[in-house]
This record gives structure tokens, sequence and C-alpha cells, in this order.
């Protein structure tokens, strides 16, 4: 395709967007899955990524107003830089509201690329609420509706569902209480700026469908519920049930929402105030469950949120018989799992109440930013962790106090953004940096954090190498280059210190990562890129055996690489392929693993078809290949594959009428290593395992 | 005792840990050791240390001082004076650098000649390098190198430097060599306020060193850097202040877990 005939292939989407926007704007269908994975962090640890992709999905899947979006909103999309992001503004402000999403040709700096990229989530604003009718009445005629129904079982049995056996002292093993299906139900009737009401159950695999009020099992082992309202009168927010709440750098209110380190080197490295947003995934933490508000007066906004939530966590005597016999925590469980009589004593253990608050001042001209956060957190038990060196700074008490402020200024082509918090042990998180278009060819992006090893956040989730913003300071540098319209080469370097002892690493640590990838995409059909990451970290030597020696620390030196292939073939055939690789070196062994995929995708009249073949070999679990898998709607699937095998998956995906919508999804992982797979109760005695999902959307009205 | 104790030290810090402290292999002026200790382009009358060959290149007619200083240690501190003119089609350089305390310390004295071929410039260095130990004795030695760029496109650059070509001994009794290196550079200069640099550089006894600096113009008279290292990974910040012919170069660096470094140079514009 030509220049000039792609161009107005673009006026051609943009119009026919903006027709049809003029009563109520359809989503288009866009790859979501294809452009998350672009923004997503490297895949490493065993992250909750699902809760990340959940967030995501919320983003996205409802548009933002380009009239009304301020620098933050615009920022949150992750798809313009601080250079156009400014430049839409002063448009905006120059010339008044956009009558069509057309006028986006006009604002400087904002070429075909990003249009395309930009338009599926914008709408032109306010002006099509429809407010004249009463509010139930839009809720009950909303066409944004549907159901979701989702099946998904692993059909080789796992020892947890085998009959118990009786061990040698006589005692009877565990088992899972429930059967192998794993059931999940939303329900979700949304339009944006004005509601978003949702249901979302679910029940993993052993787990019991049961009505047992003593563990507040209600069938279903998980229920999530939410009611949130937009723009009510002064109210800009206001929510009941499950949210979660994102403001400044994330050092206090985090909402899973963030991604830090990725081949996205640039936007991704900051976050913004994306305010309360409703809960809607299945995992049973992180969350608030209560009340919720923003209420806005002029330029500030003063949002409060009211939670009382049970959690999970296994409860542990004291010992000390002097005193009266005082239960706490020792762990708090996070997996949301209870299929054991084991797992089950943790649920609900533990009551958390979260008072928390947030002024946030906007400039008139919606550049600059300034907030405060505060937010109080109380358990009904003290909260003990079993004590190690490497922990003694972590939190223990019965209530942590977290307050912070925090700013950011859009200034010419900068955008400068920070965060500073204290927690009740006197401890400081800090986070300070910045995103730049330097030119068009280069943008950069830089930012510094300094997280004391006894700084506190329960919600916190701010750019950090650890999991969690805690015991690390250092400082991260990232690059784009653009040098046409063809080539794009992302960079980042990342330097970082462990002030004190982390889980295996027990002494002072420090290390260093970096991350190459190179672009190629001749035109719309093409994508072809080449991906190299490189991190130097310490980590305890295994133990010598030797007596009296302590703990020793090594380097572990990980090489991560990726080339892949992109290509539509024609309108219905789409093809990829993919080569990873990796290496580690610990200890002076060095250990390689090597995956290779290939997909294809088919569309024909109403059906999709999408399928896999992969081969991996993997010297061990350390080379661990993460892929993508495209799964049935909605659903998140990044499996780390070691070992040697081959792993193969078919998705089908059938139309049946406006309203119903229909998906299939057969997985299989061979392997030619093992006899067996997994351990303990997830044990399977088979060298395969095959899973099947199947998903049903039904939309109430179209 | 104690001063062999510390001789021994400073030995094996000099040669084995941080190759990069004496006066021939070190990267001169704040500048470029803010750009993550970019070798091949440089502007200014350091290029008479780290490249000969960009002085014709960028027309250096400049003088300059610095001084660089090492994780805190006075004994790990380099200053060094250089200076350029123009003569015709080439340009005239010289230096004078000195590393190193009291007990141990190297130096060097040199000059150099650049010339300006079409799109290529081409330049040599001839110096005199001394090294001294106290108590121990003095090495001497002469030094030649080479450096030059050429100009690809108005955006595009590309050079390279080798120094220590005749792979010199510290003295005449010496069976250590004084590092070579040869260094490959790329710049990308896609606006007037922005420069790009990426560049690798192979020592002959240690990994190859990958560069990456980049030089931002926030204002007429102000300069951003930053730059980075890798092998050890090391990242750099600097700020430039120029008025007039006066310009004024800071620079500090992170090596985890060695500790930071600090430079700042000095240089003044002469009439061509």
């Amino acid at each position: 395709m030509n220049r000039s005939s792609s161009l107005l292939f673009a006026i051609g989407l943009i119009g026919s967007i903006t027709q049809l926007s003029a009563q109520t704007p359809p989503r288009i269908q866009i790859d979501l899955e294809q452009f998350i994975e672009r923004l997503f962090p490297i895949q490493d640890e065993e992250l909750d990524y699902e809760s990340i992709y959940e967030v995501m999905l919320q983003v996205y899947l409802n548009p933002i107003s380009i009239n009304d979006a301020d620098a933050e909103v615009l920022q949150a999309s992750y798809l313009l830089n601080p250079t156009q992001i400014s430049n839409l503004i002063r448009y905006r402000n120059e010339h008044g509201p956009f009558i069509s999403l057309y006028e986006l040709q006009a604002v400087p700096d904002f070429d075909l690329q990003t249009i395309y990229n930009l338009v599926p989530f914008l709408s032109l604003g306010r002006g099509d609420l429809g407010n004249t009718k009463r509010f139930w009445e839009r809720v009950h005629s909303e066409e944004q509706a549907y159901l979701l129904l989702r099946h998904r079982r692993t059909w080789e049995t796992r020892k947890g569902f085998t009959p118990a056996d009786t061990s040698s002292t006589g005692r009877i093993s565990s088992r899972y209480l429930g059967d192998q299906n794993d059931l999940y139900v939303r329900f979700r009737i949304q339009h944006s700026r004005d509601f978003s009401l949702g249901l979302t159950l679910d029940k993993d695999a052993g787990e019991q469908f049961i009505l047992d009020k003593k563990t507040a099992r209600y069938g279903f082992n998980f229920l999530s519920f939410h009611l949130t309202r937009y723009e009510v009168g002064k109210w800009k927010t206001i929510s009941l049930g499950d949210f979660q709440v994102s403001f400044g750098q994330g050092l206090v209110y985090g909402a899973g929402y963030g991604f830090g380190k990725g081949s996205e080197t640039i936007s991704t490295v900051r976050k913004s105030s994306v305010g309360i947003t409703p809960y809607t995934a299945a995992l049973e933490f992180g969350f608030f469950r209560g009340l919720g508000a923003t209420y806005r007066y002029k330029n500030w906004n003063n949002t409060w949120v009211f939670s009382y939530a049970p959690r999970d966590g296994r409860v542990a005597e004291s010992i000390d018989s002097l005193e009266s016999s005082d239960s706490f925590i020792s762990s708090f469980s996070e997996s949301g799992l209870h299929r054991t009589p084991s797992e089950l004593s943790t649920k609900n253990r533990l009551r958390e109440l979260s008072l928390g608050s947030n002024l946030q001042y906007t400039s008139s001209n919606r550049k600059f930013h300034i907030g405060g956060n505060i937010l109080h957190t109380k358990f009904d038990r003290r909260w003990q962790r079993t004590a190690t060196p490497y922990n003694q700074f972590e939190y223990s008490g019965i209530q942590n106090s977290i307050g912070s402020i925090y700013s950011s200024y859009n200034w010419k082509n900068f955008y400068l953004f920070g965060e500073s918090a204290i927690s009740q042990s006197g401890g400081t998180g800090t986070v300070l940096g910045f995103i730049s278009s330097l030119s068009k060819q280069i943008d950069i992006s830089f930012l510094w954090r300094n997280y004391d090893r006894d700084f506190h956040s329960f919600y916190g989730n701010a750019f950090a190498e650890s999991t969690r913003p805690i015991n690390e300071r250092g400082a991260y540098l990232g690059i784009q280059i653009r040098p046409n319209l063809k080539w794009k080469v992302n960079s980042y370097f990342d330097l970082f210190r462990f002030p004190w002892l982390r889980y295996r690493a027990y002494s002072p640590s420090s290390g260093q990562e970096w991350l190459t990838r190179i672009s190629y995409q001749p035109n719309r059909n093409l994508l072809a890129f080449f991906q190299i990451r490189n991190e130097k970290k310490d980590r305890n030597l295994p133990d010598s055996g030797e007596p009296g020696l302590v703990y020793r620390l090594a380097t572990m030196n990980k090489t991560n690489g990726l080339i892949s292939l992109e290509y539509q073939v024609s309108k219905t055939l789409f093809i990829r392929s993919r080569f990873l690789f990796s290496s580690v070196e610990f200890n002076e062994v060095r250990t390689n693993g090597f995956m290779i995929l290939q997909d294809a995708q088919y569309s024909f009249n109403k059906f999709r078809f999408t399928g896999r073949i992969a081969l991996f070999d993997t010297d061990d679990y350390e080379n661990r290949q993460y892929t993508f898998e495209n799964n049935v709607l909605w659903t998140f699937s990044l499996p780390a594959n070691s070992g040697q095998g081959m792993r193969y998956y078919l998705l089908g995906q059938y139309h049946f009428n406006s309203q119903l919508t229909g998906y299939i999804r057969f997985s299989r992982t061979n392997y030619t290593d093992r006899e067996s797979i997994s351990s303990g109760l997830q044990e399977i005695s088979f060298p395969h395992q095959t899973e099947t999902t199947f998903l049903l959307r039904y939309i109430l009205h179209r | 005792m104690k001063a062999t104790f510390l001789l021994s030290f400073f030995c094996m810090f000099s040669w084995t840990l941080v190759a990069q402290t004496d006066p021939v292999t070190q990267v001169h002026g704040g500048r470029n050791q803010s750009l993550g200790n970019i070798r091949v382009f440089d502007n200014s009358a350091f290029a008479h240390f780290n490249n000969p060959g960009a002085l014709a290149s960028y027309k250096v007619n400049q003088l300059a001082g610095g001084y660089d200083n090492r994780f805190g240690l006075a004994e790990l501190s380099t200053i060094n004076i250089a200076g350029a003119m123009s003569f015709g089609p080439g340009v005239l350089g010289f230096g004078i650098a000195r590393s190193g305390g009291k007990l141990f310390n190297q130096q060097t004295l040199g000059i150099s000649y650049s010339n300006q071929l079409g799109i290529v410039s081409i330049g040599g260095k001839l110096e005199w390098f001394q090294t001294q130990i106290e108590g121990f004795g003095t090495g001497n030695s002469a030094i030649f190198s080479l450096g030059g760029i050429a100009d690809l496109s108005p955006t595009f650059s590309l050079g390279a430097t080798i120094s220590n070509l005749n792979r010199a001994k510290l003295g005449r009794n010496s069976t250590q060599r004084i590092p070579t290196g040869i260094s490959l550079g790329l710049s990308y200069h896609p606006s007037t306020q922005l420069n790009f640099y990426a560049e690798v550089e192979k020592d002959i006894l240690i990994n190859p060193v990958y560069k990456i600096g980049l030089e931002y113009e926030l204002h007429e008279w102000i300069e951003l850097r930053t730059g980075v290292n890798s092998n050890p990974g090391r990242l750099f910040f600097g700020l430039g202040i120029n008025y007039v012919k006066i310009g004024l170069d800071l620079g500090y660096g992170q090596v985890n877990p060695l500790g930071s470094t600090t430079n700042f140079s000095l240089t003044y514009d002469l009439d061509p």
C-alpha cells in the first residue's frame, strides 16, 4: 500500500468512527493482546502479570475523551510522547474542542502511525452521554452490556484429585476438596464516563462449589462486585464495591498499574494519576472493598477511600505462655487458592480496614499537577513475619500509615514527575524522573528511585527492579531512536543497588540490566524485530556444606534474546515466527535455553482460527522461556516453558450472531525429558498436560 | 612497609581494576566523560588526547583544562591541559596530563596534527609517557596514536581511533606494555540540538566496552549530557554551560559497587 492510499484508508477509518460516534461509540475490534504485549514488562519472575493485564484492559476498553483529557490521562494511554501531548493540549486551547477526529491530522507532530494507534481509544467527549434519560433507564438500554462464561480444565488428573492414601504414620494425606473444573463468570454493563456495573465470580480448579457460611463461600469461591458512577454533579467518581486507586508514581496508591522496564523504553516508565478504577480481576488481593469517591471543585480533586476487606493469612499462636494467648498472622496468602483444608483455613482470617485520602490540584492549562496522598491501614490481628535476617526491616505490626506528595509538569518537550513518601516506620521512598522527546527522532526517559529498607507500602506499585518498592536504589535511562519511518531502536540501561539483604542474597548487593530492541516495519503488514536483554544480579552461592562458612554472593549473568517476524499475508491470513534463546551463567556454570514457535491465524466468514506449534529445550528452570499465547477473549496467557518438549494450541472463534460469540481452545504440552509434571498435589503422572478453555460472550442488547 | 603495601595496592588498582585512570587510556574532558567516555567524536581541544583525528573535523581552536576524580581518592585523579590551533588546512594540538598521587603517578606530554581531506579528517599524535613509582624508579616511553572521522552525511559520521599503535612498554627495563586500544564510533545528529553517539572500544587485554552518549542543547548556553558504558556498567550525567567563548563542563558518573566519579573542565575558544 503506498503512502497516499494508506492516508485515505486512515481518513476512511476515522470517518467511519466519527460517523458512528454521533450516537454511541462502538468499540472497533483491535488486537488488544498484541497491543498490550508491546507494553508488557520483560517476563522474568513469577509476577502477577494477570492483574497488570486486567488493568490495561480497563484502560483500553474505556475510551479517552479527547476534548476533556488532561496530560495525565493522555499519558496513561502510553501512545503519545510528551511533545505530542503538549501539542494536543495547545491545539485544543487555541482552536477549541475537537469537532471531529479528522482534526488530529492538524495537530503538529501527529503522524499517521500515531493516529492509527490512537483512534481506537478515543471518543469526542462528554457530548454523547444522552443524559436526558434516567440513570437506570440508561443502564437498562446500554449497549455495552455483556455476560462472559468461561470454563477451563486440565484433563490429566493431578495428584490432588486422586483418592487419599494413608502415610506410614497412619495420617490420611491431604487432597483437594473440589473438582477439576475452573469456572469464571463475568457480567458487566458500562458506559464510558457515565457508569460501570460489574460482577465477577471465580472458582479455581480444586475448589469446592459449595454454600458454606462459615468460610464465606457462596457457590463460587471468589466474588467481586462493583458499581461505579462518573460525573454525578460535582462528583467525578463514586465507586461502591471493589475498586483500585492510582495516584502519583504509585508509592502509596499503585493499583497494579504500571509496567516499569520493558521493550517500550520511554512511556511506560512514568505512572499516571488515573484515580479510582473499578476492580474486575479475579485475583483475590490487592484491591479495596468499600466506598471510594472523588469530588471535584474547580481545579481541585479530593478523593476518599474507605475499605474493609477480608484477607487470607495463616494464623500462628504466640509461644509466650505468660501472656494471654495471642494469635497473629505469620504470612499473607496472595494466591487466592482454597483447595485443601489447609488452604481453606487461611481464608478470610484477617480483616483489613483502610482509610485514605488524596488531594490533587491541576493547573488551568492542564499541564501541571500536584497532590498529596495519605493511607492508613489497620489489621484486626498483628502481622508478624517469621524472622530471618533478610526480612528484619520488613513490616510487622497491627497498623501502618503512609503519606506522600507528588507532582508532574509538562514543560515544553519534557515531562517531569516525582513522588516522595514516608511510612510510619520513618522509612522513605522517592521516585524522580522525566521523559522527553529531544527531537522527532530521539526520545529519552530517566528515572531515579530510592526506597529505604524499612519503607512499607501495602498498595504501592512503583518502578523497581524488585517486585515491591523496598530496599532499593537505582537509576534508569531509556532511549528510543527512530531515524526514519521504518526503523526503530529502543534501549534502556538500569543500574541498581540493594542496601540490605534480600531473599536469596544474604549481603548488600548490586546489579545492572540493559535491553536493546531493533524493529523494522517497512509497511503495515510486516514487522520484524530483534531484542536482547542482559541482567547481572547477585545471588547466594549454593551451600558448600562446609561448616562455619557464611553465604557468599556470586553474580548471575542472564541473557535473553528474541527474534520475531510477523506478517499479514492477506486480509484473512496472519503468520508469526519467533525464536527465543537465553543463557545463564552462575558459579562458573553456563546453561542455555531455546524455543522456536510458529503461529498462524486464519479468518473466514464468522470463524477465526489461531494456532501455534512450539518446540522448547532448556537446560534448567533459570532458562525458562516466557511466551505470550493467544487465548479466549480477555484471558491472559503467559506460560513459562522449561525442560524439553513441544507445545501447541488451537483457538477457534465463532461469531454466532451480533450478540453471541463463542471461543474454544485446546492446548497441550508434551515433555520428552520427564515422566511426570509438577510436584506435590499438582503432580501429573504423565509426560503431557492438556488443557481446554471454553468461553461464551453474550452481549445483551445489540 | 606501609609504603610497599600502598604501592602494591596502587599498582593493582591502576592496572587491573580501573585500567582507565592513566592519561593514555582514559578519556579526557568533562564533556566526553559525561557522554559515557565517548572517545572518537570530540569537538574540544581534548580531542588531542581522545582522538587526534577529530581536531580537523571540528576545526578546533581552543585552550582547555580539566580535573577528574575517581571514587573520591586523590590518588586516582587526573589533571590535564590541552590546546589546538588551526594552521591552513590542518589543526595542530598539544596536551599535558598527569594522573596519580605522590607514590605512583603517570604523566604525558604530546603534540598532534590533524588534516581534513574531503569528507575524511585524519590525525596522528606523538607523546612522551612517564611512569613514576616512588622508591622504585621511573619509566619513559614514546607512544604513537592515530585517529580519523568520516562525515557520511550531514547527520551521520563514522570514526575510529587507535591509541598506542606502537605497543610501547612502560619503560626500557619493563616487560609490561601500555594498553593498546581501538575505538570505533558512530555519531548521529538528527537536529541542531541533539547529538547521539555509539561506540565500541576494545583494549587488547579486556573485554569490549560498549558506550552510548547523548547530548541535548536545552538552551543556547546549556547542554545536558548522559551516557552509558558496559563492562562494568556505568551511568554518566553532565552539564555544559557556554558563555561567549568560555565553556564549563561538569560530569558525574556512577559505578556499582565502587562509587562515583566526578570531573569538570574549562574551555576557552580562540579566534581562528
